[in-house]
């Protein structure tokens, strides 16, 4: 048997069924969105929306169009009279109310049912859809339309092959077309030809005109038997406002393939009895009437096809940019190895090739990873449509505002996190929108408002779904974990809210008391809980009774490639996420043993006065069993004292602080290796149940190495987070009356200290690679040419002490490149808030303390980019000028070190500023005096930063006055909560531009 | 077993014993025998091993046979299977022998046969699902491949 020739055919034919339903997929979503919005903008006048109609009704005519010569005759039907409703539409006869857009959207259900299912399409019933759509048709058509409706009219060419139109369509078409003309094609013809793919013609000729109506010459089967050898007629009867002499170029064919028609010619033929019968028998009457039950149908819709809404996932669209880019670097990746071979021998050569090498790979992966790369809105999509018909449904007012859809997510991320999203949206309308009626007795507007916001932190993706509705009532989430029997009354008791919110999460958790028939099917939050944990993600979520309820998703950016820390244990290495990862702490000599404490069974950390319980990694992993008291009373009794049996007592202990959602805990690790990008390969299927790793990965020297599941381990090794919170909150009640600071040497003599949050990081450089430009110097770091500053280049101190390797301090919160150059790093240390001013002082100074006897000289890093590089900050003084009166700022900080701090950043912009030590003192402050601005801290005594303004914007005369929160913590949520309580603005304390720029745009 | 048809069976050693699976199951033989540890993974699985960039689960056959775990040499090879036996797998040998061409017949079902010798390893590789074979110089015992990572994967 001659297998390949019979094959070629085949796949010629569905790669045309590819094309067909990619395209009029995408039709589809396009067409859903628009209809949403005609509805939504529904008081617009008709020549605002016509552009909308009209894009609607085109990319259902080429679906038509297309269907039509694949022979798929329900599609056709289908479109035919969704088609002739938006043409009524276009004309104003039919207005575009809810009716009308319900029997639409449920046309368009049941033809993404029919493009989800090709191979059955002519067995599926249409007939619920199609009669709806026919009725408003009926109904709307005056008595003559309707006559017209069912004349039939003939339409022959000179072979006598023809056409059936009736009349109405007819007398429709020729109101916008002048001619009418059949076409008659080859398809095989025209593809070997010119490469003119079915769908390409269909498309260019629906660019100028209509297409009435097609006909193929074969029967689909025969189309998929052999398509290529016989020529494949597809008679086409077009529309359009080309006249006579240009038709021929237009549709690409020859005189003699064209024939005009003379609509005077056309007569009726026949009364049109009946329309198009459904296949079968109409299904339940339940399946698609209009108002009726949409859970009924979702599911159903849902198995028949096993794609569902994640819609057409082998074919992928990219952008020509990136394919070029990718071209570009498998290119240069060719040259690179061709010269590699050229110069092996070359030792030197070598090494600058295979940092080419290394560069061109990195790029190449990192473009190949964009490739994956697809925006949120292709999901967001979706949503409006969700609400609206769920808010139909349980006679809700919801509106539904998405943000980010700009937002990328690698593609198999995207549609895992669809049905987590969808079943998050429902929710929100189910459980967490409240009727108008309830709705307006509390007091709220009685449209309900669901945000569903996207954006990138922190190297992840972040997605939060928030509604205005009744929260989470926390009494009877307390009544049904404790009629499930999954927490004991004990256990509650000890909880914070947000843990008890958390409980929503566990498995089978339910509160709404009847199992609703939208969201609640005994599937909940869980679902959504393991499908983030899937995705290496996390959940959140917070909820004020009676307000609102917001669920936070975390998403990396994509499954592959992940940042790691490489750690080693034994003599094997462990990667652990950076997301997961806080800090390193190293601990030597006698803190190794001093400092790990106890907490009854539990090894801790005093870290900053926080307790950190602590896990030994080299532990965890030798013991298969989840630890028990008795393991954990174990362990620290092993590591309390250097051991007696000789072995020598370790100089150092390294370990790593670690988080997942809101809690830390300290990994001990017998080595710290350094950062790596590491690709991810998922455990084995017959490992998945070892809790403590997420997957594995070859590193450079072609071993494999295991990723930690940092929540895994604090399982295994059974930490109580909750047991330690008391504790927790002592310390943070005595925290914060000194700060930890760098102390570094620059010259011989002087002792400087720089805060630690203003540090981005130290690097240790080789000075010879530091190069000189004009009167600057620079140094490559990360690729990036940095400028260095040495301390005495803005102030009269000692010169810098020339070392081989100095280091180079890298500061936060600068845009540009920027070092300042440092000889040698004395130390850590906790130094006092408040810093002496009145000593010794120098433009570029916060002030001078005593740390270890010595006076040490705390640099204001912005100041000194101030006297070292002036233009810098000139810019942003243009971009954001400060204002030309003198303005006066308010200043509520408790900490003196921030109150100072901020001062002078404001004062360098000629601000008169004003400071206030809490709130309290704040308001009293402008109970007596003016200001025109409000800077507050947000964590601060007698009366927080949040009160405060709260207070201030009870007063009608305070309601306008700007406002910024400065805080130490940069998250979403104190973002949110700030603005809740009527700030402005919010602005990373130590951000000195960001906060200029800030304070400018508002007062300006 | 079809009567007539030939089996190829590729054949390795575990101690004295001899050993088999058939060709079409095995992927490759591999020398590397660099392990990554798993712990906290079952005692059989000696750890992963990267082979051309991609990870396998190896398993030690000794400790599958309930065998006391036996240092790896310079004789012992990773047999690996194709992936329609399994996900990414393979087993750890003691040496690799001939490939050897048996005629079904000559296979007999375990299930019928009484021939495993009475040690306990002999009991737990018969059930591996395997057939056992007389030959002129002793015992080939063939074992169903994708029997082995089942073995595994039973909760521990």
């Amino acid at each position: 048997m001659d297998s390949s020739r019979t094959s070629a055919p085949e796949e010629s034919f569905s790669d045309l069924q590819d094309e067909f339903l990619v395209e009029a997929r995408e039709h589809v979503e396009k067409v859903e969105t628009r209809l949403l919005e005609l509805e939504k903008n529904a008081h617009q006048t008709p020549e605002d929306r016509t552009e909308s109609i009209a894009d609607v009704f085109r990319a259902i005519h080429s679906i038509k169009g297309a269907a039509g010569f694949m022979g798929y005759a329900n599609i056709t039907d289908l479109s035919h009279v969704m088609e002739t409703v938006l043409q009524m539409m276009r004309t104003g006869d039919i207005p575009p109310e809810t009716r009308v857009i319900d029997a639409l959207l449920a046309g368009l259900d049941a033809l993404r049912g029919l493009l989800d299912d090709l191979d059955g399409e002519s067995e599926r019933n249409i007939a619920p859809a199609w009669d709806r759509l026919a009725a408003i048709i009926d109904e709307t058509s005056s008595d003559a339309a309707k006559t017209e409706m069912n004349i039939q009219v003939r339409i022959t060419d000179d072979c006598g092959e023809g056409f059936e139109v009736d009349q109405f369509t007819l007398n429709q078409i020729r109101k916008a077309h002048d001619h009418l003309y059949f076409l008659h094609y080859d398809l095989n013809e025209l593809q070997s030809r010119s490469g003119t793919t079915p769908v390409i013609l269909v498309r260019r000729l629906l660019e100028r005109g209509t297409i009435l109506d097609t006909r193929i010459e074969t029967d689909a089967s025969a189309l998929k038997e052999d398509l290529s050898a016989t020529p494949l007629v597809y008679r086409v009867l077009y529309a359009t406002e080309i006249g006579p002499d240009a038709i021929e170029t237009a549709a690409g064919l020859g005189r003699d393939r064209i024939t005009a028609i003379d609509p005077s010619s056309l007569v009726p033929t026949r009364d049109r009895a009946d329309r198009p019968e459904p296949v079968e028998a109409p299904l339940a009457d339940a399946e698609c009437a209009p108002g009726e039950n949409l859970e009924a149908t979702r599911p159903a819709a849902a198995s028949e096809t096993p794609t569902g809404f994640h819609g057409c996932t082998e074919t992928i669209r990219v952008k020509v940019d990136i394919l070029d880019r990718l071209m570009e670097l498998a290119g240069e990746l060719v040259l690179v190895r061709n010269q590699q071979m050229i110069s092996a021998e070359d030792a030197a050569a070598a090494r600058s090739i295979s940092q080419r090498l290394d560069i061109v790979t990195t790029e190449l992966q990192e473009t190949i990873m964009r490739t994956r790369m697809q925006p949120l809105g292709n999901v967001f999509a979706k949503l409006p449509r969700i609400v609206r018909d769920l808010s139909g449904k349980l006679q809700k007012e919801i509106d539904i505002a998405i943000s980010g859809s700009e937002v990328e997510l690698d593609k198999t991320l995207l549609e895992t996190l669809t049905d987590p999203l969808i079943h998050l949206i429902r929710n929100c309308c189910d459980h967490g929108i409240e009727g108008p009626e309830q709705r307006k007795a509390a007091g709220k507007p009685r449209e309900g408002q669901i945000q569903v916001t996207a954006y990138h932190e922190a190297g992840q993706i972040n997605l939060r779904i928030e509604d205005d509705g009744q929260g989470v009532d926390l009494a009877a989430l307390r009544r049904t974990v404790l009629a499930r029997g999954l927490k004991t009354d004990e256990e509650l008791a000890r909880m914070t809210e947000k843990e008890m919110l958390h409980l929503i999460f566990l498995p089978g958790f339910s509160t709404r008391e009847s199992v609703s028939n939208v969201s609640g099917r005994g599937v909940g939050m869980d679902v959504v809980k393991s499908a983030m944990d899937g995705l290496g993600g996390s959940v959140d979520i917070d909820a004020v009774q009676g307000k609102r309820t917001a669920i936070h998703l975390r998403l990396p950016l994509t499954l592959a490639i992940i940042p790691c820390l490489i750690v080693s244990s034994g003599d094997q290495r462990y990667a652990i996420p950076q997301v997961n990862l806080v800090e390193l702490v190293c601990l030597y000599d006698d803190d190794v043993f001093t400092r790990i404490e106890r907490a009854e069974d539990q090894e801790v950390f005093r870290l900053r006065d926080r307790l950190l319980p602590m896990v030994r990694l080299r532990e965890a992993l030798k013991r298969p069993e989840p630890f028990t008291r008795t393991t954990r009373r174990e362990i620290a009794d092993a590591h309390r004292a250097p051991s007696t049996d000789g072995t020598p007592a370790p100089e150092s202990l390294h370990f790593a602080v670690v988080k997942f959602g809101a809690r830390r805990f300290g990994l001990i690790v017998d080595g710290v290796l350094g950062a790596e990008e590491i690709v991810v390969k998922p455990m084995h299927s017959a490992m998945k149940s070892l809790d403590i790793y997420s997957g594995a990965t070859v590193m450079g020297d072609g071993r494999v190495a295991l990723i930690l599941d940092v929540e895994g381990v604090a399982r295994h090794a059974g930490i109580r987070f909750s047991g330690l919170r008391e504790t927790e909150t002592d310390a943070a009640a005595q925290k914060d009356d000194t700060q930890t600071v760098l102390l570094f040497k620059s010259g011989d003599r002087e002792r400087f200290a720089v805060t630690l949050p203003l540090i981005r990081r130290i690097e240790k450089i080789d000075a010879a690679r530091i190069e000189t430009i004009g009167d600057k110097q620079y140094i490559t770091i990360d690729g990036v040419s940095t400028l260095i500053l040495r301390m005495a280049d803005v102030m009269t101190v000692s010169p810098f002490a020339a070392v081989d390797e100095p280091f180079l301090l890298l500061p936060k919160h600068i845009k540009r490149p920027f070092g300042i150059l440092v000889s040698s790093i004395v130390d850590i240390a906790d130094a006092p808030l408040t810093l002496n001013t009145d000593g010794y002082m120098a433009d570029g100074l916060l002030g001078t303390a005593i740390i270890d006897d010595k006076t040490t000289l705390f640099i204001d890093i912005f100041r000194l980019i101030e006297l070292a590089e002036p233009e810098w900050f000139a810019e942003r003084r243009k971009q954001a000028p400060p204002p030309e009166v003198k303005k006066r700022v308010l200043l509520a900080e408790d900490t003196a070190f921030f109150r100072q701090l901020v001062k002078g950043y404001l004062e360098s912009d000629g601000y008169t500023v004003a400071t206030a030590e809490d709130g309290k003192e704040a308001l009293q402050h402008l109970n007596v005096a003016d200001c025109d601005l409000i800077v507050s801290d947000l964590e601060m005594p007698v009366l927080n930063g949040w009160r405060f303004m709260e207070r201030v914007r009870r007063e009608p005369r305070w309601s306008n006055l700007p406002a910024v929160a400065l805080t130490a913590l940069d998250s979403e949520a104190d973002r949110q909560s700030a603005r809740e309580a009527g700030f402005d603005a919010y602005v990373i304390k130590i951000d000195r531009e960001e906060l200029l720029t800030t304070i400018s745009k508002l007062i300006t | 077993m079809h009567n007539g048809e030939i089996r190829q069976i590729c054949t390795f050693g575990i101690d004295d014993r001899r050993l088999g699976v058939a060709i079409l199951d095995v992927k490759e033989i591999n020398t590397d025998t660099e392990f990554t540890p798993i712990f906290h993974a079952p005692r059989e699985v000696k750890g992963y091993v990267n082979i051309r960039g991609q990870i396998h689960l190896i398993l030690d056959l000794r400790l599958i046979m309930d065998l006391p775990e036996k240092p790896v040499d310079e004789e012992s090879r990773l047999v690996l299977f194709k992936p329609a036996v399994g996900e990414n797998f393979g087993i750890l040998v003691d040496r690799i022998g001939d490939v050897m061409e048996i005629p079904g017949e000559k296979i007999e079902d375990r299930r019928k046969a009484d021939a495993g010798a009475p040690g306990t390893g002999d009991r737990r590789t018969l059930e591996m699902g395997s057939g056992v074979c007389k030959l002129e110089d002793g015992l080939l015992i063939i074992l169903e491949a994708k029997q082995l990572l089942k073995h595994i994967e039973k909760p521990v």
